[in-house]
């Protein structure tokens, strides 16, 4: 299995102010240097808090907004130096399905025209249109849906159902690389398991890699094959997911691992309770970003920012411990 | 968590049942309900989207909207008296005095356009007459109980100046500030991040020692209600299925709704490669299905689920579940 | 297609609430009988022949059963040329407010959508037209044309369009942010079909809800223009025009200002009515 996607370094940062005449002097530091890779078939998980920085990567990928520097490669080839139509070749291959189920769905256009909008832009139509329909047809039941839903508006289907619709225009022209960015936080306990088993089995079906961005560690845990944690723009911890939660290096994860409510039977190796609000990505602390929340802070902590090391088999961390 | 023994009765509701009025017909989003909070407890209720949590909440402080809502009968008995025999000026003194209230959203409850002491002394002086000065220092104090740093400085900031936490602290200091008998948080920690939720739960929980108060905490986070609850509800369609003592009901979910959501969740203990997903959707409350509610969408279901509603009845020690077949011991 | 059926699933429901609405149906009531009156005039005005033959002997006769509204001092049957007339005022409130709509609305769209440098010179040519009060504006501009009905059209719409502009580009910047827009970026749509299938689209309600009412500024527009005498010319029988031509008759020869005055009230009110409904549609969907 060879790596899909590679990214190396990506850094994204968002000035905040400036006009017409001036370059704004403050900037939001969303990704500071990411460096990761997936492997065909895989599913990374990339877990974080808010302003970590995890929703900037995903839309980073599908170019939706453009990186300061650094390069994804997709298979093989940096996308970030494509021209908009060499991109275009293979957008089809990276797709996104959205936190909002409702807001990434046009209110003004029936669900059939959504579903049918991929094929209509990559000219898919050659096989003549009842070769769309058929593949419409397929799609909607795939996931779950039936033709009646075809004729309505998004707003007469449920927040699962808009989903799943968001999920059949994703998959329409079968892509190899998904990115999910918090496919299920808007949606019902119930119906988050339905569209999680439904996301497995489409990516078993068509053997799809998958970022899965989310915020919910037992979503994760359930996804992931190997999961990322993301603070302040920065990854500090990476590891295989069962061994990550058998073996958490990184005081953040820590922290993070505490701070999630557990049942009875889910035993918790930690427990630290951070202080303090999260900082904000205005004015990161200098050093480690994380130091100033940290109990384990030494000096060397304050001034260099560690790097991201393999400290035990695929398990990396960025620390000085 | 403090096991709340046999403490004398806050509020009693019975036969709560709250009717919606609208363009496609009328629903009962509360269709005759009994809940009882006792002194210093914390009641959890939980359910999904359109089980009528939120509206429970709002109709126990008559704050529901008429038109399109009205609570059409049922009892609300608070400390003896009972709410639904109040005028509209009683009503306003016992809320904000007696029972208050926290929303998921903090941003959208407090004013942007008013500082927080503003906000803050304000609301303090409608049940309490104090100067500006007093309201004020009044204020600061309260923001010290919720273990805000600084208050000082917290007081002359706007809401959006404020992080999220910080805000929720300063809606939970203003929830406080009449020493209230009962908080009813609706959602409070779900638009926060893991480790400042983690934070507000544990100072709901030490105000909950210093104070006294009772609560009811409604949340579709089964996790959160298990570490912070005593005694939990649990909704469907407008009806409670469940409900007893938050070990006994979590130790076994007899109700085959309850325990398939248990099931729907990924756990940290167990990997599973699918999650035992519920089949169909949340019904319709215009046309709700007869008997028991559930039974379209419960593997359990025989006829007489589809002719007859179940009582709740008991199923262990403080444990009553609404279900036929949870009688008969079906589910492990 | 099954597209038609949600269309039309969703034109029961505008058909639905516009009946709900007592004053959508009065509008809707009092413009149809504009309309047909327009459309039929030659078969329902009783004296066609007198709506520009002048009879001085039958000058300034009051109302009566053959002259339902009287004549006026040229002699002609004012019942007749009010109808005749309905064709200039609504001739001119659709071609007025179709132009206006359309120059503002792809002002706008291009504006909102490119931005720019571009973008800022479409807005700054907006806040110029703005500066000026409106009807001042369209009165030099009619000025400088000439007077007739073609010219007054094209000078409202010249000035109206601004306000069409404004407001797309407005909505079209808050539409960009929508997540809609993003996944279809995402799936690859191209400029051309973002802007016709997804903006567009969505920022069309308060540009229909603006075109209807305006279309009943536009008819006092023109009346204005009329009245003063520097918009239709005698002897066309727009309705401004002949409330000018019999103010020297006031108030013995009542009829000939104030049934023209009333049937501009009529076609007005009867498009505000009509506008207020399509408001509260678009607002309820």
């Amino acid at each position: 299995m060879s790596d899909l996607i590679q990214v190396q370094d990506l850094k994204k940062h968002f000035p905040i102010g400036g006009g017409l005449f001036s370059k704004s002097k403050i900037k939001v530091i969303a990704a500071d240097g990411v460096t990761f890779s997936i492997k065909r078939g895989e599913t990374l998980g990339l877990v974080g808090e808010s302003g970590c920085g995890k929703t900037t990567i995903g839309r980073l990928l599908t170019r939706v907004i453009n990186a300061d520097s650094g390069k994804v490669l997709f298979e093989g080839r940096d996308i970030l130096l494509m021209s908009e139509s060499e991109f275009r070749s293979i957008q089809k291959n990276i797709q996104m399905i959205f936190q909002d189920p409702q807001a990434s769905l046009n209110p003004r256009m029936t669900i059939k025209a959504i579903i049918k909008e991929p094929f209509l832009v990559h000219r898919m139509y050659n096989k003549g249109r009842g070769h769309i329909d058929g593949e419409i047809n397929r799609l909607i039941k795939g996931v779950g849906l039936s033709p009646e839903h075809l004729n309505r508006y998004p707003r007469e289907l449920s927040g699962g159902q808009q989903q799943r619709v968001g999920i059949c225009k994703a998959i329409a022209l079968n892509p190899k690389f998904l990115i999910l960015d918090e496919p299920t936080s808007s949606l019902d306990v119930s119906v988050q398991a339905q569209i999680l088993n439904t996301l497995k089995i489409i990516q078993r079906e068509m053997n799809l890699t998958y970022l899965f961005i989310s915020h919910d560690l037992s979503v994760i845990k359930h996804m992931s094959n190997r999961i990322g944690v993301m603070y302040l723009g920065h990854l500090v911890e990476m590891a295989p997911a069962d061994e990550l939660f058998e073996n958490i290096l990184h005081p953040y994860t820590q922290a993070l691992f505490s701070a999630i409510p557990t049942f009875r039977n889910e035993v918790r190796r930690f427990n630290l309770i951070l202080q303090g609000d999260v900082p904000s990505p205005l004015k990161p602390p200098e050093g480690c970003r994380f130091h100033p929340r940290c109990p384990q802070c030494r000096k060397v902590c304050e001034t260099e920012m560690p790097a991201l090391v393999e400290v035990a088999e695929h398990h990396f961390v960025r620390c000085h411990l | 968590m403090s096991k709340a023994s046999a403490n004398e009765s806050l509020l009693q509701v019975r036969g709560l049942r709250t009717r919606f009025y609208t363009y496609e017909g009328e629903f009962d989003a509360v269709s005759g309900i009994d809940l009882d909070i006792r002194k210093n407890e914390s009641v959890g209720l939980v359910g999904e989207t359109g089980c009528g949590k939120s509206v429970t909440a709002l109709s126990i402080m008559r704050l529901i909207q008429d038109p399109p809502g009205k609570i059409v009968s049922g009892f609300l008995v608070f400390k003896g008296e009972d709410l639904m025999s109040k005028s509209i000026g009683q009503m306003r003194a016992i809320r904000g005095a007696h029972i208050t209230m926290i929303f998921q959203k903090p941003m959208t409850s407090l004013n942007p356009t008013f500082r927080i002491g503003t906000q803050m002394a304000d609301i303090i002086s409608l049940h309490k007459q104090l100067g500006k000065k007093e309201a004020w220092a009044r204020s600061i104090e309260l923001l010290k109980n919720v273990r805000v740093a600084v208050p000082e400085n917290v007081v002359k900031r706007y809401p959006h100046e404020l992080s999220g936490g910080m805000r929720q602290r300063v809606m939970i200091a203003i929830a406080l500030s009449s020493n209230p008998d009962l908080i009813i948080a609706d959602e409070p920690t779900t638009a926060l991040d893991a480790t400042i939720q983690k934070q507000i739960l544990t100072l709901i929980d030490d105000l909950r020692q210093e104070f006294g108060f009772s609560m009811l905490f409604i949340s579709h986070d089964l996790r959160t209600i298990y570490n912070v609850c005593d005694r939990i509800y649990v909704m469907y369609a407008g009806k409670i299925v469940e409900f007893g003592d938050i070990e006994s009901v979590f130790e076994y979910p007899a109700h085959p709704y309850f325990s398939a959501l248990m099931n729907s969740l990924p756990k940290f203990d167990i990997k599973k490669d699918s999650l035992g997903a519920i089949p169909g959707t949340i019904p319709s409350l215009l046309n709700p299905p007869t008997g028991c509610r559930f039974h379209p969408r419960c593997p359990f279901a025989f006829e007489l689920c589809e002719r007859e509603t179940p009582n709740l009845r008991e199923v262990g020690k403080d444990h009553r579940v609404a279900c036929f077949r949870a009688m008969e011991g079906k589910n492990a | 297609m099954s597209n038609r059926k949600a269309e039309i699933e969703q034109l029961k429901y505008a058909i639905f609430s516009l009946k709900k609405s007592p004053a959508a149906l009065i509008g809707i009531f009092m413009l149809t009988i504009v309309i047909v009156i327009a459309i039929f005039a030659p078969y329902i005005a009783p004296h066609p022949e007198k709506v520009y033959d002048i009879d001085i002997k039958r000058r300034l006769q009051p109302p009566s059963q053959e002259y339902i509204f009287g004549t006026d001092d040229h002699g002609r049957d004012v019942f007749s040329r009010i109808i005749f007339g309905s064709r200039i005022s609504l001739q001119v409130a659709v071609i007025v407010v179709s132009l206006a709509t359309l120059i503002g609305t792809t002002l706008g769209l291009v504006a909102g959508y490119y931005g720019g440098m571009l973008g800022n010179v479409i807005m700054r040519i907006t806040d110029a037209f703005l500066a000026f009060p409106p009807l001042v504006l369209a009165l030099c501009i009619q000025a400088a044309l000439g007077p007739s009905v073609s010219n007054t059209m094209i000078a409202l719409s010249l000035v109206w369009w601004t306000w069409y502009s404004r407001i797309v580009r407005g909505q079209v910047l808050s539409i960009k942010e929508e997540l809609y827009i993003e996944s279809a970026r995402t799936t690859g749509v191209r400029n051309f079909r973002m802007i016709f299938r997804h903006i567009l689209p969505n920022c069309i309600g308060p540009v229909l809800v603006q075109g209807s009412l305006q279309m009943g500024y536009a008819v006092i527009a023109t009346a204005s223009l009329g009245f003063l005498g520097i918009g239709a010319q005698e002897p066309l029988p727009e309705w401004g025009l002949m409330i000018a031509s019999g103010r020297e008759f006031l108030p013995n020869w009542w009829w000939i200002s104030t049934f023209p005055g009333l049937a501009i009230f009529w076609l007005v009110f009867g498009f505000c009515l009509l506008g207020d409904a399509i408001r509260d549609i678009y607002e309820r969907s």
